[in-house]
């Protein structure tokens, strides 16, 4: 204890902002003086928390806490950083500054939250911190061994460690890599739902294979009980599962919220997020004091089901237009602006007025049309213009009833699903071939629709006619190019025909009456 | 089927038509009593047929009369002239003469004709587009807009060659490359107005003249509202661009009416002299007509209804439904509409209930419902199909 000099540790680590992870150091120095531990660099009260964490563990494990004053510094310190991750690194540069264990290794990256009892907790965000991870420098990097399956999944070399003695261990020995090897992505289970039952219906079932065929955004009409909700679901059984990448992305985002499992990790199944009308907004599109992704993100390459659309707040509604559009949203917190993913697919569910009644049973409705007119208003004309398809179901009729009663087991959906998948990889390769990104049909957001969609003179010609009769916006035509698009995929055909683009029509959004009602 | 008799006995009626000594209606009616069912079966029996008992004393003797004349006794010269100005007959029994036409009361029994006959074929449209002879400059330009417009959409343009808007309408057309029906008010071998000899000579190329004057008739003023009834009657509607107040188009206006044929009417100034007609039309109910597509979209329908006539209770239907159940994905798409058509003629439907009523896939429903709906055939109100045009 002679000298004056303090005595110096650093240790590298990881933390979640928003969604990205950010590289941080932690700078341990420990100088005589009165016992004092002091954490500075801008961190919010869990990071001040963790210096009771940090001590009871140490002391847990057997070491010393240096009775010195203690100073640790979280760079860059002009940012704000949250979150028990720094537990870990601040634990290793207080021993290793200490003297009480030394290191083989001179660049070390560690994250993790620390027990009372030595054990390490993983934290969230773990895929963002495995991307971040590949792009700085270091010799060791260790991590919760909960952890190690998204590390093997991203393939991160990473030391999974559940105890700190065991992190102390890796760190004065070189010991084999023992990280969790993930069976990546299980196969699809069987949909949930069928899309064979839904009987006499055959214009909803076409409606949501074209939906899922192309990723349009798909908006469901009728009374109570035609079976919208169950609709919504039987969609999400025809889609296709997760690419790689497309699961690392959507676990992006699930990571930050909570601590993966196992079954998040491997299921390749494509999400499916149902929204109730008294959702506020930063749950929608992500917000809340930390900045943490809304339902939007959490649909990512799903389904974003919003039941009951006209009883959603319009402020809420209105909040959805530039990320159905551009696939991306933006949340501002904290000076620091995170931008989330949104690359969903859309499907909302309403009824033609609040009892539901006034298309198929005019008489018995009790609303009146300026009640219908409002009603429907509560849905902006900017947020239907992003619903590639409309769909109205009405009641089934009685032998179809009686089919659905009895129904028998059917498994169409997965032959549907598997022709779907065709029908996306002709739409990638279509991309592919433009040499632009690949998206689907629904997703597409090029000006020039011709070329890419194969559209030749005498069928844009007729579009633009129907356009024009019909009475479509501009953002209306290309709807209905997309869908045609789509149209002519399934039909496995290599041009758009006149034919497809009639069949899309028919999918339109209704046209306002005279009295302000779309019917 | 021998031309030559056929332009013989036809010419022959139409001597007894035109020198009054029968009307149309006798002759027919007179075959229909003896059972007679072609005009060179009338011909060749002419002198059991045209008989003191089958006849009024006065008109056997104007036929006996008749029959010894030169115009009778040198018929074969007749036809020979006839048949080198490259004109042929077609009369009432011919199973060539439009159907719509024979509907009608009071169609001509012959019609004579030069040119492309396959332009009064039931499938094509035909519009009959009549006006001034003195248009403004506001009526030539409707007028050469209309023409042009719909020729672009196949359709056939009817009219009676006269100066003005007649004229225009034919000249239109055929610069327009389609194709052009004039009905003449005089025999095809004149040539009436004399200023428009180039374009009867080019109608006579590239479209069709019509009369039922035989041939060296010489115009008669009181016969061109006779003339207007053959031009409505050819017709699946009328357009009149310009009219003025006291005008022959009214007259074909009138025959439309009673014909059943819509007659569609550019609105005009209500300060413009030459117009005064087309505003006296829109006041008596005719139908407004401010751009092509109004005229398009009801002949889409017209077409449509006139397939269905031809089909509707035959046992084509019963061939249909025998193929849905066989090998639907055979099923021609004017068949598909056809059955379609069929279900909404009673009720209104929703896209998934004329599926299951066809009993078609709903695919092939939706991808024809969705061209009807454009054509304007069906609307959809309240999620349920209409058809706009009910029999």
């Amino acid at each position: 204890m002679g000298s004056v000099l303090p005595k110096n540790a650093k240790v590298k680590t990881v933390y979640l902002q928003g969604l990205e992870g950010c590289e941080a150091e932690v700078e341990v120095s420990i100088f005589q003086g009165l016992p004092s531990f002091e954490v500075v660099g801008l961190g919010d009260s869990s990071i001040k928390e963790a210096k009771e964490r940090v001590r009871a563990c140490i002391r847990a494990c057997g070491y010393t806490f240096p009775k010195q004053r203690i100073l640790v510094n979280i760079s860059p310190a002009y940012l704000h950083k949250s979150g028990s991750s720094f537990d870990l690194p601040i634990a290793l540069g207080i021993l290793l500054a200490s003297g009480q264990i030394y290191s083989i290794f001179s660049d070390i990256v560690a994250y993790g939250e620390l027990s009372l009892t030595g054990e390490i907790k993983p934290v969230p965000g773990s895929i963002s911190r495995m991307l971040a991870l590949e792009h700085i420098k270091s010799d060791i990097v260790i991590i919760p061994s909960k952890d190690s399956e998204e590390a093997s999944l991203l393939s991160v070399e990473a030391e999974g460690v559940s105890f700190l003695s065991d992190a102390i261990a890796h760190l004065e020995v070189v010991t084999p890599h023992n990280n969790r090897p993930v069976s990546v992505i299980s196969e699809l289970p069987d949909p949930a739902v069928d899309i064979s039952c839904l009987r006499g219906q055959p214009s909803a079932g076409r409606a949501m294979i074209l939906a899922a065929a192309g990723f349009h955004n798909l908006l469901f009409s009728g009374s109570p009980g035609t079976g919208k909700s169950l609709s919504a679901q039987i969609i999400q059984g025809l889609l296709p599962p997760l690419s790689l990448k497309e699961k690392i992305e959507l676990l992006r985002v699930e990571s930050s919220l909570s601590v993966l499992d196992t079954h998040d990790i491997s299921s390749c199944e494509r999400p499916f997020r149902y929204v109730n009308p008294n959702c506020t907004p930063s749950a929608l599109v992500g917000g809340g004091r930390n900045a943490i992704p809304g339902e939007i993100s959490r649909a990512l390459h799903g389904v974003l089901f919003l039941d009951e659309l006209p009883e959603f707040s319009p402020k809420v509604l209105d909040l959805l237009r530039v990320p159905l559009e551009s696939g991306e949203v933006e949340v501002s917190r904290n000076s620091v602006s995170n931008t989330f993913p949104a690359k969903c697919m859309l499907v909302a569910a309403m009824n033609p007025c609040r009892c539901g009644k006034c298309i198929e049973s005019p008489s018995e409705c009790t609303c009146t049309p300026s009640m219908i007119r409002n009603y429907q208003g509560r849905i902006s004309g900017a947020l239907l213009d992003r619903m590639d398809i409309y769909c109205y179901m009405s009641r089934i009729s009685e032998s179809a009833m009686m089919e659905a009663i009895s129904s028998d087991d059917k498994k169409e959906s997965k032959e549907w699903r598997k022709k779907i998948n065709d029908v996306w990889q002709r739409q990638y390769r279509r991309c592919e071939d433009m040499g632009i990104e690949k998206v689907r049909n629904g997703e597409c957001r090029e000006q020039n629709l011709t070329e890419l969609f194969r559209l030749g003179k005498k069928e844009s010609e007729y579009a633009a006619m129907v356009a024009n009769k019909m009475k479509l916006s501009v953002r209306g035509l290309r709807r209905l190019v997309r869908l045609s698009r789509t149209i002519a995929d399934l039909d496995l055909s290599l041009d758009v025909k006149c034919e497809h683009i009639m069949e899309a029509l028919t999918y339109r959004i209704p046209m306002r009456s005279e009295s302000g009602v779309r019917v | 089927m021998n031309q030559e008799s056929d332009l013989k006995a036809d010419l022959f009626c139409s001597l007894l038509i035109s020198k009054k000594i029968l009307s149309s209606m006798q002759i027919r009616r007179l075959m229909e009593s003896l059972k007679i069912d072609s005009a060179s079966d009338l011909y060749l029996n002419r002198s059991e047929v045209l008989t003191k008992q089958n006849l009024t004393t006065d008109q056997w003797e104007a036929c006996s009369k008749f029959i010894e004349s030169p115009a009778n006794v040198r018929i074969d010269e007749y036809v020979e002239y006839v048949d080198k100005k490259g004109i042929y007959s077609m009369d009432f029994f011919d199973s060539l003469y439009p159907s719509y036409l024979r509907n009608l009361p009071n169609m001509p029994l012959v019609l004579y004709m030069k040119g492309d006959r396959r332009l009064l074929s039931e499938q094509s449209a035909r519009v009959s587009i009549v006006g001034t002879r003195r248009p403004s400059s506001y009526g030539r330009r409707v007028t050469r807009d209309f023409s042009h417009e719909l020729t672009l959409h196949d359709v056939v343009v009817v009219s009676g060659l006269a100066r003005g808007i007649d004229g225009i309408a034919h000249m239109t057309c055929l610069e327009t490359g389609g194709k052009t029906i004039a009905v003449l008010p005089c025999g095809l071998d004149m040539i009436y107005p004399p200023d428009h000899t180039d374009l009867f000579h080019e109608i006579a190329s590239k479209g069709l003249l019509l009369s039922e004057l035989p041939p060296s008739t010489k115009v008669i003023r009181q016969y061109f509202p006779a003339r207007n009834r053959i031009l409505s009657a050819l017709s699946d509607c009328v357009l009149i661009t310009e009219a003025g107040e006291k005008s022959g188009t009214l007259h074909t206006a009138a025959f439309a009416a009673t014909q059943g044929r819509e007659v569609f009417v550019v609105p005009t100034s209500v300060y413009s002299d030459t117009g005064k007609g087309n505003l006296e039309l829109m006041k008596d109910g005719a139908q407004v007509a401010t751009e092509p597509e109004d005229i398009l979209a009801f002949l889409a329908g017209a077409i449509f209804f006139r397939e269905i006539d031809e089909i509707k209770d035959e046992w084509k239907m019963k061939k249909l439904k025998e193929k849905i159940k066989k090998m639907p994905q055979k099923l021609e798409q004017d068949e598909v509409r056809l059955l379609i058509s069929e279900v909404l003629m009673s009720q209104e439907l929703s896209a998934d209930e004329i599926s299951m009523e066809t009993e078609l896939p709903y695919v092939m429903v939706v991808k024809e419902l969705g061209k009807m709906e454009i054509e304007g055939i069906v609307v959809q109100e309240k999620q349920k199909y209409i058809l706009t045009i009910r029999l």
